[in-house]
C-alpha cells in the first residue's frame, strides 16, 4: 500500500515508465475528492476521437490529451489489447462503454479520474468512510515544528498551511485520501489517512534539491539547467557567530573564493579573490548584485586621517547589509555565468539575495546574542625582566649608555587589548496574503573592538515587498535598506596602505620597565617617535559615521504566460564622514597644536534596467531568452579640511575654523563615470539532457580612450546530464551526473576615472614667487586614446554530481582563464612629467582546479551526520608585461612597511612567476661576528641586489579548503567547520620591525626606548647589525583554523501556544588555528603582516525565537 | 495574440527610448582638461609656477645633500633609513641607493615640466613667450649640469612626451658627457641673449626667486669652472669671463660686515635688503603641515632637541623647537677652522645653556668608530648655517634655500685665474678675501700657498651647500677623501653615481655608467 503513485496529469512521454509501475486500483480511489466537487464534468465533456486498430492505451492518451481526465490502473490491466473508435462528440462514458465492450475491463469515472478495474476486483471508490477531523503537527528533522508548510489532499486542490506552530487540521475527509506535505528545501511527503486522527510528520531536508532555483544574471534559473560554475549558499549554510562584515558569512565555505580579512577590527572588509587574481594595477575585487542592482561604492575607496599613525579606513559596502536579512548567496566563477555581466564580470560576481516575505500568517522572528571576543595569542617580545637582564648585560652596558630602568613591570599588549563585549538584535516581522507579501526587519549590533578605543555601532533596517496585480500579471517588487554605522577607530595604521606604527606598534615597542602612569598619574613618555600607545590611543578620538541606502523597484509584466517585460530602477548612495582630532593638552596633539580633520565622501548610483524574457517549450525543446538594456551612472564626491594650532581642545573637529587660518588644507573632488551595456542570453535546453547557454553582453564606459569606448563580451557553454541519458538509468547508485563546458570572455574596468584623458591639475601645489603664493598647474596625466578593457577568457570544465540518492553529491571544477590587455599603470622613464602612463599591457593566467563535496552520512530521526568539504588550487603565473610599445623584463613592487626600509621592494612581477612573488636575498644564517650572511649567487663576493636576489616566496596559497561537519542528537545539534590555506609564505614584517637590538635605546631621538622581539636575541645577529629585508622573514604560513563551533539546542514549544520556536546556541568563532606561523596571525591580506590588528577569538551566546 | 505584439511593439519602443542613452563623453568635474589652458598671462604664470615648484621639489634637502655632503668629510647622519647615508658617507653606494633615485627622477621631472610647458608656451604665443622660454630652459639647463655633476651619461631630452618606440638613450656612454656640456652651454648662451636682466626688473623684490639674465651667466660660469671634469676640456679663461660678466653687471654684492655671511641664510633672506648675495635661491615657508618641499627643515633635521631655548654668550640662539638631532658635522671639518673665524661659530660643539645658565647639552664629536652605533645623543655637531627660525610651528623655517651664491663667482674667478698662472696670484688674493675677509672681527686677508688653499675655503665657505663633492671631484680628492670611517680610498669609477636601477629596469635604451 505504501507504493502509492498518482498518474495524475499523465504525460506520453512518461507514460511507459509509469505504467511499469502502476499502483493496484484500490490505491487510486485517494483522488476521490474531485467527485464531490466535479461531478458534472462527465456529463458535459464532449469529445471527438478516431483511433482505428489502436490499443486501449492511445485511446486513454488521446482522452487525456483532449480532456483533464486522469486514468489509473495496475498491472493486472493489459492496455496493448487492440481497439477501434470513432467518435465524435461523445461523452467519456459512451466511449469506454464502447471501447471496453469485448474486455475483461471495467471501469469507473469519479471527478476526472477515471480507473480501470477487472471483474475480480472490488469496485474503486467504494469502502470509503468519512474522517471527521484530523489534525497532526509538521516538524523538521530537529523536531522543530515548520510553519508554512503546505499540506494538500492530492489530486485536489484543497489544502491548508501549517500555522506558527506547525500544526494543520482537516475535517470531513476520506480515509482514503492522500496528504501531501510540501515545503521548500524539504522533500515532499504524502501518507495516507487510513484509520489515523492524528498524523504527525517529520520533513527531511533535500540533500541535493535538484529543482532549486538560484539567482543567476538577470534572473534566475534552476540548478540543474545551469551550465557555468558556481557555488549557492542558502543561509543555513553560513558561518555563524557575529559577523558585521556580511562576506565572513561564506569564508571557506566556497570552492575558488579566496576571503582574507585585512584587518581584526569590527567590520573590517576583506580581500576576496575568485580564482585567483587577474589583475596587477585594476582592482581584483568581485562585482557584487543585491538584488539586482550592481553596488555602486567602491569596496576599495578609502578615508584618510590627519596623521600617518592613523589608520586609512577601508570601506566595505557589503556593511549595509544585516547577514541576518540574507536569503542566499550566489557565487558566480566562470565566464559562462559572468560573461552577462561583460565588462565588470572577471574577477567574479557574487549575487546576493535577501529574504522575502512567505503568503501566510505573519510571522515575528526575533534573535538576540551577546558574546565576547578576545585576541587569540600575544606577540613574543621581552618582559620587563628579560629586558632588564638584557640591558645590564656586560655587553650591552657598554653599549647603551644612558638607560634608566623604570622599575615597573608593564605588559603594553595587556595595555592595549581587552576584552570586546558584543551584543546583536534582530526584529524580523513577515507575512503576506494572497497578492501581497512582505518582510521587514530591523537590526542593532554592537561590537567593542579587541584593541581598546575601536568599536563598531551598527544599525540596519529593511523592507521588501512584493505585490501581484493584474491577474497575477504583474509583479512589483520593492527592495529598500537603510544601514547606519557609527565606528571609532584606534590609531594603528599598521599594515594597511604602506602605513606603519599606531597603538600596536608602539605597545609592542614600548619600554616594558615604565608604568603605563607615572607616581603624579600622569603618562610616561618617551618621545614623539615612541609614545605610551596607551595615552596616544585615548588622548586621540577618531569617528567615522556611514550612512548607506539603498533601494529598488522591480516591475515584471507578463504578456503571455512566455514573454514577459521586466524593469530595474534603483539606487544606491553612501555618506561617509570621518572626523579626527588630537588634542593640543595630549602630546601626541601638542605638536601641532592640536589637529582636526574632516573628511566626507558622498557616492552615488543610478541604475535603469529593461529586459525582455521569453520561455516556452516546444515538445522537447524548451527556451528560455532574455534581452536587455541597462544604464549605471556613478557619482562620487567628497571633502577634506584639516586645521592645527587651536587655542582650545573644546570644540575638537566640530569648529575646524577655529584653527589657525596658515594651517588650513582645504581640497574638494567631484567624478563621475557611465556604463552602458545591451545584453542577451539564450539557454536551449533539449529534451533535458542538453543544455546550451549562449550569453552576449556589450558594454560602453566613459572609463576609456576615445578609439575603444565599446566592448563585446560573448560565452557560451554547454551542459550534458548524463544521468538522464537511458544508459545510466539502470545505474541505481548514481542519482545526478551532469557535466558542463563552458567558455567566455569577461572584462575589468576597475581603474578609476579619466585615466584615457590629458589632464591638468592644480593639484594644491604652490611656489612663491616675490613673496606671493602662486598656484602650479601642471599636466597630471598623458593621453592615452586607445585606452580600453582588460579583457579575460576562461574555459571551464566541471562535472555536477550526485550518488545514492544524492547523499553524497558535489561538483568538480577545472579552469583555465587568461587576462590580456591588462590595465597597467607602469614607470614612465626619465624624463617624465608624470611619472606612471596608463596602458593595455601584458597577460596573466591562471589555471585551478576545484571539488565542493557535500555528504548525508546518517540520516535518522534521533541522529543525523551531514559533512561538507571544498579544496581548491589555483595556479597564477604572469606570461607577460610588455607589448608591442612597452618593454619591461619585470616590476619590483612591494614594501616591507616598517620604518627604515623606503626604497626597498619585496615582491618581483615577471613573466613566468605569480603574482605575489617575494624576491630579495636568501638568508643563510650568522657569522661569528653575528653578521647575516646571504646566498651570493654571482660569487662575486659581494652582495648586491641587481646580482643576489631570487624568488624567496610567495603570498598565493597552492591549496585553500574547508570542511565541516553537523551532527544532530535529538534537539542537540552541533556544528563544527575548519578552514585553512597549504604551501603559503608571508613576509614578517612586524618581526622584521622588532628584530633591530640598537633600537632597544636610541637617544638620538628624543630618548626612545624600544621594546624588541624575544626572538631578537636569539638569531644571532650582532647587536648594531641591522636587518635586511630578507628570506628570513618569508615565513610559513600555511594554517588549519577552526573557524567556527555551534552548538544548537532547539526547545519543544508544543506547550507553549504563542511560540512556534525557541533555539539557544553557543558559537564560538576562530577558536584555534593550527600554523607554524608566530606572529599574531596567520591570515594577512597581500601577504604582508605588518602590525595588523589581530584577529579575535569570539564566543557567543544567542537566542533565536519565532512567534 | 493581438495583444501579444501590441505588447513587444510598445517594449521595443521603450527600448529604443532607452538605446538613445548612449552618450559616452566624460565630464570633468575637479580637473582641468589639458586642450584648453595657458591662454591668458595667468593660466601661462601657473604653468611657470608648475615649472619652479618641481625644480624646488628636486632639492628636497636630505637628498642631495646626502649624495654631496654626506660622501664627503663635511657631514654625516646616523639615522638607519636602509643604511643610504652609511652607504654614501662609505662609498659603498649602489644602483639601488634610494635617495640617488629620488634625485635622479626628480630633477628629470623638473626638465620633464619644462619640456612640457615650453612645448605649451610656443602655441600661445605671448608677447614675452621669448623671455619666459629662456626662463625655463635655464631651470633646465641648470637640472642638466646637476645631472652631468652626479651621474656624468645622461640622456638629452626636449620633447614633453616620450615615445616609447624612441627611449631616451645616455648610448654610446664614451662622449654623451661631453655632449650634455655642449649642450648646457648652448641652452645657456641662447637663454642669456633672451632673459631679462635684472637691471631692467623695476621691482626686485617681486621678482625674486625667478632666474635672470645674470643668473644664466652664473650658470655658464659654474659650467665652465667643471669643464674639464665634464667634457674633457678646461676651460679656465671662459670661466674666468662668465664671472666677469657677473661681476661686471653690478647686480650682486657680498655684505662685508662680520658675520655677513649670514644675512644670505636668514630667515627673511628673501628680503631684497638680505639677498643681495643671492643669485639662486628657493622660497621657503614656516608652514605647519608636513611638506619639506615647501618649508626649509635643515635646522630641525639637524640641531639636537636638548639645544631649544639655548643661549650661547649672552645672546638667544632663537631655537624655539626640538630638532631631531640628525644631520652633523664631522669634527674633521670642524678642525679646518680658525678659532676667531665667524664661520665657526654655525657649528654647535660643546656646552650649551639656557637663560638661567642651566646646562642644557655637551655637543661631542661621533665617538664611535663602529659606523652607526650611535648610542650617545649628545654625539655629533649640530649646523645651524641657516639662521634659527623663531617663527617655525613644527618641523619648517622660512629661509630661503641657497642654491648659489655670489662667493662662489668671486671663488670661482679666483680659482680660474689661479689655474691660468699660478704665478700671478695676488688677482686671485683679493677676490677670496673679499669673501673671507667678513668673518673675522678684524678683517683678514687671504693667501694662496696652494691650489689646496683654495679648496679649502670652499670647503669653509659652502659647507652643506651642495657643492664640496663637486669641488672635490674637479680638485681630484673626492676618491681620496678620509673621515673617521672611511679610510680607504676609491677606485675613479666612485667619481659619478650609477644610473638608478629602477631607471635602468625602465629604459633598455640606456647604459651604465662604467664599473657600476
Amino acid at each position: 500500500m505504501n507504493q502509492l503513485l498518482c498518474i495524475h496529469g499523465i504525460k506520453p512521454l512518461f507514460y511507459t515508465f509509469f505504467r511499469k509501475r502502476s499502483l493496484t486500483i484500490l490505491t487510486l480511489t485517494v483522488l476521490l475528492l474531485n467527485c464531490f466537487t466535479s461531478n458534472s464534468y462527465s456529463q458535459n465533456t464532449k469529445l471527438t476521437l478516431s483511433e482505428n486498430n489502436s490499443t486501449l492505451l492511445k485511446v486513454v492518451k488521446a482522452i487525456e490529451n483532449k480532456s483533464e481526465y486522469s486514468f489509473f490502473y495496475n498491472e493486472k490491466i493489459d492496455v496493448n489489447i487492440p481497439v477501434s473508435i470513432v467518435a465524435n462528440q461523445k461523452s467519456v462514458k459512451e466511449i469506454l462503454d464502447k471501447v471496453l465492450l469485448n474486455t475483461q475491463i471495467k471501469y469507473k469515472i469519479l471527478g476526472r479520474q477515471i480507473a480501470f478495474y477487472t471483474k475480480d476486483e472490488a469496485e474503486p471508490f467504494l469502502n470509503q468512510k468519512q474522517i471527521p477531523k484530523i489534525t497532526g503537527i509538521v516538524n523538521d528533522e530537529n523536531g522543530e515544528s515548520i510553519p508554512g508548510v503546505t499540506v494538500r489532499v492530492k489530486g485536489t486542490k484543497s489544502g491548508v498551511i501549517t500555522d506558527v506552530k506547525g500544526n494543520y487540521s482537516f475535517t470531513d475527509i476520506s480515509e482514503n485520501s492522500i496528504l501531501q506535505f510540501n515545503f521548500i528545501g524539504m522533500k515532499m511527503q504524502e501518507i495516507v489517512i487510513g484509520n489515523k486522527t492524528i498524523i504527525n510528520v517529520t520533513l527531511m531536508q533535500d540533500a541535493v534539491n535538484l529543482e532549486e532555483v538560484v539567482a543567476i544574471g538577470y534572473g534566475s534559473a534552476k540548478k540543474s539547467d545551469i551550465t557555468g560554475s558556481m557555488t549557492h549558499l542558502t543561509s543555513e549554510k553560513f558561518n555563524s557567530g557575529v559577523i558585521l562584515a556580511p562576506e565572513q558569512l561564506m569564508q571557506g565555505k566556497v570552492s575558488g573564493v579566496n576571503i582574507t580579512l585585512n584587518s581584526g577590527e569590527p567590520g573590517a572588509n576583506s580581500k576576496i579573490v575568485i580564482r585567483g587574481g587577474t589583475s596587477i594595477n585594476a582592482s581584483n575585487d568581485p562585482l557584487y548584485v543585491i538584488d539586482g542592482v550592481p553596488v555602486g561604492f567602491d569596496a576599495g575607496s578609502f578615508l584618510a586621517g590627519t596623521s600617518d599613525r592613523q589608520a586609512t579606513l577601508a570601506n566595505n559596502p557589503l556593511n549595509m547589509i544585516n547577514s541576518s536579512d540574507i536569503e542566499s548567496i550566489n557565487v558566480l566563477k566562470d565566464a559562462s555565468a559572468t560573461a552577462i555581466y561583460g565588462s565588470r564580470g572577471a574577477n567574479g560576481v557574487i549575487i546576493v539575495t535577501t529574504k522575502k516575505g512567505k503568503d501566510g500568517k505573519s510571522t515575528i522572528e526575533y534573535e538576540s546574542s551577546v558574546g565576547v571576543s578576545s585576541i587569540r595569542k600575544k606577540l613574543d617580545v621581552l618582559s620587563a625582566d628579560q629586558y632588564r637582564t638584557y640591558m645590564n648585560s656586560d655587553s650591552i652596558k657598554l653599549k647603551v649608555t644612558g638607560w634608566k630602568d623604570g622599575g615597573a613591570n608593564t605588559d603594553w599588549q595587556d595595555q592595549i587589548f581587552r576584552n570586546g563585549i558584543i551584543q546583536s538584535h534582530n526584529l524580523a516581522l513577515l507575512g503576506g496574503s494572497n497578492n501581497t507579501n512582505y518582510r521587514a526587519s530591523l537590526n542593532y549590533t554592537n561590537q567593542q573592538g579587541t584593541m581598546i578605543a575601536s568599536d563598531l555601532e551598527k544599525i540596519t533596517g529593511r523592507i521588501n515587498i512584493n505585490h501581484k496585480a493584474f491577474n497575477d500579471k504583474l509583479n512589483i517588487s520593492l527592495f529598500m535598506t537603510s544601514a547606519f554605522l557609527k565606528g571609532h577607530s584606534a590609531p594603528n595604521a599598521g599594515g594597511v596602505d604602506g602605513k606603519s606604527g599606531g597603538t600596536l606598534r608602539d605597545a609592542l615597542r614600548n619600554d616594558p620597565t615604565y608604568p603605563v602612569k607615572d607616581a603624579n598619574d600622569v603618562y610616561t613618555w618617551h618621545g614623539p617617535e615612541n609614545p605610551n600607545p596607551v595615552e596616544e590611543t585615548l588622548v586621540r578620538s577618531d569617528e567615522t559615521n556611514t550612512y548607506r541606502n539603498m533601494g529598488n523597484a522591480i516591475l515584471d509584466y507578463k504578456f503571455t504566460n512566455y514573454l514577459s517585460f521586466n524593469t530595474n530602477i534603483g539606487f544606491t548612495k553612501e555618506n561617509v564622514d570621518r572626523m579626527t582630532y588630537e588634542p593640543n593638552s595630549g602630546r601626541i596633539g601638542s605638536v601641532s597644536h592640536g589637529n582636526a580633520s574632516h573628511q566626507f565622501r558622498n557616492d552615488f548610483s543610478k541604475l535603469l534596467e529593461t529586459n525582455l524574457v521569453f520561455n516556452k517549450k516546444f515538445g522537447m525543446h524548451s527556451i528560455n531568452a532574455l534581452a536587455g538594456y541597462s544604464f549605471q551612472e556613478f557619482v562620487n564626491t567628497g571633502a577634506y579640511m584639516q586645521a592645527s594650532n587651536f587655542i582650545s581642545d573644546a570644540t575638537t573637529y566640530n569648529a575646524i575654523g577655529n584653527g589657525d587660518k596658515n594651517t588650513y588644507i582645504i581640497y574638494t573632488w567631484k567624478n563621475s563615470h557611465k556604463l552602458i551595456s545591451f545584453y542577451g542570453r539564450v539557454t536551449y535546453d533539449l529534451n533535458n539532457k542538453y543544455l546550451f547557454t549562449a550569453t552576449v553582453r556589450q558594454d560602453g564606459s566613459t572609463r576609456f580612450g576615445s578609439n575603444n569606448k565599446w566592448g563585446t563580451f560573448p560565452s557560451a557553454a554547454i551542459g550534458w546530464r548524463i544521468s538522464e541519458e537511458e544508459f545510466l538509468k539502470p545505474v541505481d547508485f548514481i542519482s545526478n551526473l551532469k557535466l558542463r563546458v563552458g567558455y567566455g570572455v569577461t572584462g575589468n574596468q576597475e581603474i578609476g576615472d579619466y585615466i584615457s584623458l590629458p589632464t591638468l591639475s592644480a593639484g594644491g601645489n604652490t611656489y612663491i614667487i616675490g613673496g606671493k603664493q602662486y598656484t602650479a598647474v601642471g599636466s597630471n596625466q598623458y593621453y592615452n586614446p586607445d585606452l580600453k578593457w582588460e579583457s579575460t577568457a576562461q574555459t571551464n570544465i566541471g562535472l555536477d554530481f550526485g550518488f545514492f540518492n544524492s547523499r553524497l553529491s558535489g561538483s568538480l571544477d577545472v579552469y583555465k582563464k587568461t587576462t590580456n590587455d591588462l590595465l597597467l599603470s607602469f614607470a614612465v622613464p626619465s624624463p617624465a612629467v608624470i611619472p606612471s602612463f596608463t596602458d593595455n599591457v601584458g597577460q596573466v593566467e591562471n589555471r585551478g582546479i576545484e571539488l565542493e563535496l557535500n555528504g548525508v552520512i546518517v540520516k535518522s530521526k534521533k541522529f543525523g551526520w551531514d559533512a561538507y568539504a571544498n579544496i581548491s588550487h589555483n595556479e597564477n603565473k604572469v606570461l607577460s608585461i610588455s607589448n608591442s610599445k612597452w618593454k619591461q623584463e619585470q616590476i619590483y613592487t612591494g614594501s616591507t612597511a616598517c620604518p627604515g626600509f623606503s626604497g626597498v621592494t619585496t615582491q618581483i612581477i615577471k613573466p613566468g612567476l605569480p603574482l605575489g612573488t617575494f624576491y630579495g636575498y636568501e638568508y643563510l644564517g650568522v657569522d661569528a661576528k653575528g653578521k647575516q650572511i646571504f646566498n651570493d649567487l654571482n660569487t662575486d663576493g659581494k652582495i648586491l641586489p641587481g646580482d643576489d636576489r631570487k624568488v624567496i616566496g610567495n603570498s598565493q596559497p597552492d591549496f585553500t579548503y574547508g570542511f565541516g561537519s553537523k551532527f544532530t542528537v535529538k534537539r542537540f545539534s552541533i556544528d563544527i567547520f575548519f578552514r585553512g590555506v597549504q604551501g603559503v609564505t608571508i613576509l614578517n614584517s612586524t618581526q622584521l620591525d622588532m628584530a633591530d637590538k640598537t633600537k632597544l635605546y636610541t637617544p638620538l631621538t628624543d630618548n626612545a626606548r624600544v621594546n624588541i622581539g624575544s626572538s631578537a636575541l636569539t638569531d644571532g645577529l650582532a647587536y648594531n647589525e641591522m636587518a635586511v629585508y630578507s628570506s628570513k622573514w618569508i615565513q610559513d604560513a600555511s594554517y588549519l583554523r577552526l573557524e567556527n563551533v555551534t552548538l544548537n539546542y532547539n526547545f519543544n514549544v508544543s506547550a507553549v501556544k504563542w511560540l512556534s520556536r525557541l533555539n539557544l546556541y553557543l558559537t564560538g568563532q576562530n577558536l584555534l588555528v593550527i600554523t607554524k606561523y608566530d606572529g599574531f596571525d596567520p591570515e594577512v591580506s597581500n601577504g604582508l603582516d605588518a602590525m595588523n590588528y589581530p584577529r579575535p577569538t569570539t564566543i557567543v551566546c544567542g537566542i533565536k525565537a519565532q512567534f | 495574440m493581438k495583444k501579444t505584439y501590441i505588447s513587444i511593439f510598445v517594449s521595443l519602443c521603450f527600448s529604443i527610448i532607452f538605446s538613445a542613452c548612449t552618450n559616452l563623453d566624460e565630464t570633468l568635474y575637479d580637473r582641468i582638461s589639458a586642450t584648453n589652458f595657458y591662454k591668458t598671462p595667468e593660466e601661462v604664470n601657473a604653468g611657470l609656477t608648475d615649472v619652479y615648484y618641481r625644480f624646488n621639489v628636486a632639492h628636497n634637502f636630505l637628498n642631495q645633500w646626502q649624495l654631496q655632503e654626506c660622501s664627503t668629510d663635511h657631514a654625516m647622519c646616523p639615522w638607519g633609513d636602509g643604511n643610504v647615508f652609511k652607504q654614501a658617507q662609505l662609498h659603498t653606494w649602489d644602483a639601488t641607493h634610494g635617495p640617488m633615485r629620488e634625485v635622479y627622477t626628480n630633477i628629470f621631472s623638473c626638465i620633464a615640466a619644462c619640456n612640457s610647458f615650453i612645448e605649451t608656451l610656443k602655441l600661445a604665443k605671448l608677447s614675452n613667450g621669448p623671455a619666459i622660454e629662456a626662463e625655463v630652459k635655464t631651470i633646465r639647463a641648470y637640472s642638466y649640469m646637476e645631472l652631468i655633476d652626479l651621474f656624468g651619461n645622461v640622456p638629452i631630452v626636449t620633447v614633453a612626451q616620450i615615445d616609447p618606440q624612441n627611449l631616451p638613450t645616455n648610448k654610446p656612454i664614451v662622449d654623451q658627457r661631453k655632449k650634455v656640456f655642449e649642450f648646457i652651454e648652448a641652452e645657456l648662451k641662447d637663454a642669456i641673449l633672451n632673459l631679462v636682466s635684472l637691471k631692467d626688473v623695476a621691482d626686485k623684490q617681486g621678482y625674486y626667486p625667478r632666474v635672470a639674465k645674470e643668473t644664466a651667466q652664473s650658470l655658464l660660469a659654474k659650467l665652465y669652472l667643471n669643464a674639464e671634469i665634464w667634457s674633457g676640456t678646461a676651460r679656465w679663461q671662459d670661466c674666468a669671463n662668465a664671472c666677469d660678466d657677473v661681476i661686471n653687471s653690478d647686480v650682486y654684492s657680498l655684505p662685508t660686515i662680520y658675520g655677513g655671511i649670514w644675512k644670505a641664510f636668514a630667515p627673511d633672506n628673501e628680503i631684497a635688503a638680505n639677498n643681495k648675495e643671492i643669485i639662486l635661491g628657493l622660497s621657503k615657508e614656516n608652514i605647519a603641515n608636513w611638506d619639506p618641499a615647501t618649508g626649509n627643515w635643515i635646522n630641525t633635521l639637524s640641531i639636537h632637541p636638548e639645544l631649544k631655548g639655548a643661549w650661547r654668550n649672552g645672546k638667544n640662539l632663537n631655537i624655539t623647537y626640538a630638532g631631531w638631532g640628525g644631520p652633523s658635522v664631522l669634527d674633521e671639518h670642524f678642525m679646518i677652522y680658525d678659532s676667531l673665524d665667524f664661520r665657526r661659530t654655525l657649528i654647535l660643539k660643546g656646552k650649551f645653556y639656557d637663560q638661567n645658565n642651566k646646562l642644557l647639552i655637551d655637543i661631542k664629536p661621533y665617538s664611535n668608530t663602529d659606523i652607526f652605533a650611535f648610542n650617545n645623543p649628545k654625539e655629533g655637531l649640530s649646523c645651524i648655517k641657516y639662521q634659527p627660525d623663531p617663527t617655525v610651528l613644527t618641523n619648517f623655517a622660512r629661509n630661503d634655500m641657497i642654491l648659489l651664491r655670489y662667493a662662489d663667482i668671486l671663488l670661482s674667478k679666483a680659482e680660474a685665474i689661479y689655474r691660468l698662472s699660478p704665478g700671478n696670484k695676488s688677482t686671485a688674493e683679493a677676490l677670496i678675501t673679499q669673501v673671507y675677509a667678513r668673518n673675522f672681527q678684524i678683517p683678514r686677508t687671504f693667501t694662496i700657498n696652494s691650489l689646496d688653499d683654495i679648496l679649502q675655503e670652499r670647503s669653509r665657505e659652502f659647507l652643506w651647500e651642495n657643492t664640496y663633492r663637486t669641488d672635490l671631484v674637479r680638485f681630484g680628492k673626492f676618491i681620496t677623501t678620509r673621515t673617521k670611517w672611511k679610510t680607504t680610498d676609491d677606485p675613479a669609477y666612485r667619481n659619478i653615481f650609477p644610473i638608478p636601477q629602477s631607471e635602468m629596469q625602465t629604459n633598455p635604451n640606456l647604459s651604465q655608467n662604467p664599473n657600476y
